[in-house]
């Protein structure tokens, strides 16, 4: 009987002109989100590419200019521009600090479009002027994209309840329900079935679209992007659930359409953004006008105490005394100057954790209230399989500022002890990496909550059944 | 007899819609999100304003109460000119999030505006906020969908429809009183949001002077986009079998027309015009700068060509000959120099954005959505044009700033004498920034385009849902 039932079922599947029609859709949505995913990508490897390869002229530029001033010979600059001064090149040969595309860009644009993947930190800029946004269009931002995450989030549910709205009510209308009863299977296992039929045969086809769409990009299938499909297996399971325990309820197709659609509306539109904006109202982020007036109160307040403020980073930094402070003298200047920024950026780190630390907060409390949509669930194990999560981008962050501290580090004894860059010193010039150690994988607890949300409604739909409340399955 | 007849069959399509139980609470529950949302973009909307307000007092003190000091210090001390927020912004938050909100203008350059509210937000901000643009342009034409899906295949599933045709009752007439039926109740509710809207913005004093014509034209388009709506739900429903595939293509539709496609437009755009990335275009503008005259830097070939011109021009052999500080009168070429530059390439960054736009604008015969999302952003000054008029003024006004400081330097000092310092009473005589959104008129020319999208869209639905009830 069991088999009977999967065979009527996959051949009322495969006569049905829906198959044909969400093959192609899946096929055609899975492909043109693909494209554009690794379009995106593309941009901003090339970005990246093309600043590291000038970097690279620039630094072989650099070594020609700076043997030519070791052999006591002239280069055509400046000298307040001459590589050897450490205040020049830690200027003015910046390290690229980029953060390239992960092997799965592509499913997820995430927050890949509104920040930007490399800055080059200079030796007298402010860390925490660092811009880290993209010069983008405002309009792409809003309008998002259409990515294979958009593709998987929101259309891959609305194909599953097409799919699945009405396989009882559809029997039921058409009065051929009767007969399933009058068989020895018992409606809830035959309908079942009948769904983990059409769940097969949707998962087969959304996985060869998937594998099609990452090796045409190029994309190398690895442990994870098979975790990346497995999640649109629990996704979709979700969904196909869903579709169960509402056809379950034994009620027309329109109504069964409506409860779908409508929990659709809800679970990947309503909740999430309720969500989002409860997060910027319980945990506001401090007030960025007010942030630039503490900012420019503070430089007034700290220009007119400049020498006050040489004496206090000299006491707290002794190993950069050589000679007394000249103020009449370039040498002198450099070291008021950065002994101000070091006390500007002592004075703004409290303000500016307030900013990270809310953000934290809102982070925190959007994980806390996930469980109440798998769309977030999902987006969020996606985003960060990409790589362009906001914790990715977080941490990206954090290793510039990292990485800013130490390419300053590297040069201020240089600046203080009057010392000259040289030719040697170019191999031992800091190096940009990103810090991994900080970024924890939500994909482990998100698939549980997946599977537990699964699980519950299967288990709801069993309870409803025994407790005899599908028996009206057979009435009307 | 028609308009009788029209009356008792409006009648009858409401009292269905209000008695039903599904569309009672779908109704409420939009209703309770609507009110929700509002109060909260409310709240949002007035710290915001009492921040940038009291941001842009603190700044201009700050600016004022500046020691003496060289003019050109104090044009590298700069100031920030902070965007102000608009009345229909409560309504429509447009890409304000995903702009800056202040502008450094200092000497030589020109700034970024700097600090989305975006980037200090959770990746989930980027699914959508409960604001009530969401409600207005994503959930209302959903509830018109739930509210009308059904309205002619409940007739044919029930056998109603055949009872209809015999009574000789015309069918253009039951359609438009079931046109009537779904649209009433969406007006009576579009009413009462920008009514609340209206009503708050009266009261609460911070979100400054509220144009209720402004608020007029708003709800007026948001009102075509719903009669749009109401017309393909019913074309949809006298087409199809059954109310399950005619709300399954409604909500196809839908998701084509207000996700789908203008997610397609923003790769579409981003393919054929991309933005450059912020250091590309910084570097273009360095290298441009570098080639040009640099008012700091008087070794260059281009100041010694100023410096030889200048020469001439006043028939004198020395610069210290001249009626005025050539130091300042430099920095001043300097900067007219480089405010090119900048305008070169922000113009470049212009087109761009207007490529874009054309991309989006063409799209428009695509999905009733855009035209929407783009007049309601443009009424309530969120959008992305009315961005770029605050940069350019804030700009202009930088020029402005950056002339007033070089001729004090020029006509109040001899050259070489960096040591001159100006009386702080300059600071306050430099007038402070301030800047007014473009007019309505200005607004309605910018979109033409949209408003023709929009009324073709009306036309043709109605033309549709003509056409196919005259088929039943």
């Amino acid at each position: 009987m069991l088999s009977l039932n999967i065979v009527t079922e996959l051949r009322t599947i495969f006569r049905n002109y829906w198959l044909a029609a969400i093959t192609i859709l899946l096929i055609t949505v899975c492909l043109y989100a693909g494209w554009n995913g690794q379009n995106h990508v593309d941009r901003h490897q090339d970005s990246i590419t093309s600043a590291l390869e000038e970097m690279q002229e620039a630094d072989d530029l650099m070594a020609a200019q700076l043997d030519s001033i070791e052999r006591g010979l002239k280069i055509g600059l400046p000298t307040w521009q001459y590589p050897s001064s450490p205040t020049a090149t830690g200027d003015r040969a910046p390290r690229v600090a980029a953060f390239p595309p992960g092997n799965l860009a592509l499913i997820s644009t995430g927050q890949s479009d509104m920040f930007n993947h490399y800055v080059k930190p200079t030796l007298t800029g402010d860390s925490f002027s660092i811009g880290f946004t993209e010069l983008s269009s405002p309009v792409s931002l809003l309008m998002g994209n259409f990515d294979p995450a958009f593709v998987l989030v929101y259309l891959l549910p609305l194909i599953i309840i097409s799919f699945c709205y009405n396989i009882l009510s559809s029997e039921k209308e058409h009065g051929s329900l009767v007969l399933v009863a009058s068989s020895p299977l018992s409606v809830r296992r035959w309908l079942l079935q009948k769904i983990a039929v059409r769940f097969v045969v949707l998962i087969l086809l959304l996985t060869i679209c998937l594998l099609l769409m990452l090796m045409m990009n190029g994309v190398m299938i690895n442990a994870e992007a098979l975790l990346m499909i497995i999640m649109v297996w629990l996704y979709a399971a979700f969904w196909f659930a869903m579709a169960y325990f509402i056809n379950l309820r034994g009620k027309s197709s329109a109504r069964n359409a409506i409860t779908l659609l409508g929990l659709w509306v809800a679970l990947v539109l309503a909740i999430p953004s309720l969500i989002s904006q409860s997060a910027s109202t319980f945990y506001p982020v401090p007030s960025r006008a007010l942030l630039v007036n503490e900012m420019r109160t503070l430089q007034a307040e700290l220009d007119k105490k400049q020498n006050e403020i040489l004496d206090d980073y000299l006491r707290n930094h002794p190993e950069l005394i050589t000679r007394d402070a000249d103020e009449s003298t370039a040498y002198g200047w450099w070291q008021r100057y950065f002994a101000s920024k070091e006390l500007v950026s002592e004075r703004m780190a409290p303000l500016l954790d307030n900013y990270d630390e809310s953000l934290k907060q809102q982070q925190r409390w959007v994980n806390r209230l996930s469980f109440l949509s798998p769309a977030i669930v999902f987006r969020s194990s996606l985003d960060h399989m990409a790589q362009t999560s906001t914790a990715h981008y977080d941490n990206y962050r954090q290793s510039v500022l990292g990485f800013a501290d130490e390419w300053r580090n590297f040069f201020l004894p240089m600046v203080f002890q009057d010392k000259p860059f040289t030719k040697a010193m170019i191999a031992d010039l800091p190096a940009f990496h990103i810090e991994e150690s900080g970024l924890k994988s939500p994909v482990p607890a998100n698939a549980t909550i997946l599977l537990v949300m699964v699980a519950g409604l299967i288990l709801a739909s069993f309870a409803m059944s025994r407790a005899g409340k599908t028996e009206h399955l057979m009435q009307g | 007899m028609s308009v009788t007849m029209l009356r008792l069959l409006t009648k009858k399509e409401l009292q269905e819609i209000l008695r039903s139980g599904q569309l009672r609470i779908a109704g409420l529950i939009v209703l309770v999100l609507t009110v929700i949302a509002i109060l909260v973009s409310a709240g949002y909307y007035q710290s915001v304003q009492q921040q940038h307000e009291q941001a842009s007092n603190n700044e201009r003190n700050v600016w004022e109460s500046q020691d003496d000091k060289n003019p050109h210090s104090a044009a590298h001390y700069g100031t920030y000119a902070f965007k102000p927020k608009y009345p229909l912004s409560l309504i429509d938050q447009g890409v304000d999030k995903f702009v800056g909100i202040s502008i450094f203008l200092e000497a030589h350059k020109r700034n970024e505006a700097q600090y989305m509210a975006a980037a200090d937000q959770t990746g989930l901000a980027r699914f959508g906020e409960l604001t009530p643009d969401f409600i207005l342009l994503f959930i209302i034409p959903l509830l018109i969908i739930l509210m009308g899906h059904d309205s002619f295949t409940r007739e044919r599933e029930r056998g109603t429809l055949k009872l209809i045709k015999s009574q000789g009752v015309s069918l253009r007439l039951v359609s438009i009183a079931k046109w009537l039926g779904v649209f009433i109740p969406i007006t009576v509710l579009t009413l009462f949001i920008f009514l609340l809207a209206g009503i708050l913005l009266g009261t609460l004093g911070d979100f400054g002077e509220l144009s209720w014509s402004d608020l007029l034209i708003m709800m007026g388009v948001y009102l075509v986009y719903y009669a749009i709506f109401t017309c393909i739900t019913l074309i949809s429903s006298s087409l199809s079998r059954t109310s399950g595939i005619s709300l399954v293509s409604l909500l196809g539709f839908w998701i084509i027309g207000c996700l789908a496609i203008p997610k397609a437009a923003t790769n579409i755009a981003e393919q054929q015009h991309p933005y450059p990335t912020k250091q590309a275009f910084d570097e273009a503008i360095a290298l441009d700068k570098s080639k040009g005259l640099d008012g700091h830097d008087p070794w260059s070939e281009a100041a010694k060509k100023l410096e030889e011109e200048t020469l001439k021009a006043y028939k004198v052999s020395s610069l210290e000959e001249l009626p005025f500080n050539y130091d300042g009168y430099r920095m001043q070429k300097g900067e007219e120099h480089e405010a090119e530059i900048y305008f070169k390439h922000y113009h470049k960054l212009k087109d761009v954005h207007n490529a874009q736009t054309g991309i989006y604008r063409k799209l428009t015969s695509f999905s009733p959505y855009l035209p929407v999302r783009f007049l309601s952003m443009s009424l309530a000054h969120t959008d992305y044009g009315t961005h770029w008029h605050f940069s350019d003024a804030a700009e202009n006004y930088r020029i402005e700033l950056q002339k007033a400081l070089n001729d004090d330097f020029a006509e109040n000092s001899a050259y070489g004498n960096w040591a001159y310092k100006a009386d702080k009473s300059l600071w306050a005589d430099i007038p402070e920034f301030s800047y007014s959104p473009p007019e309505l008129q200005d607004v309605i020319g910018q979109n033409t385009g949209n408003f023709a999208a929009l009324a073709g869209w009306l036309i043709v639905a109605f033309a549709g849902l003509f056409i196919s009830t005259k088929r039943l």
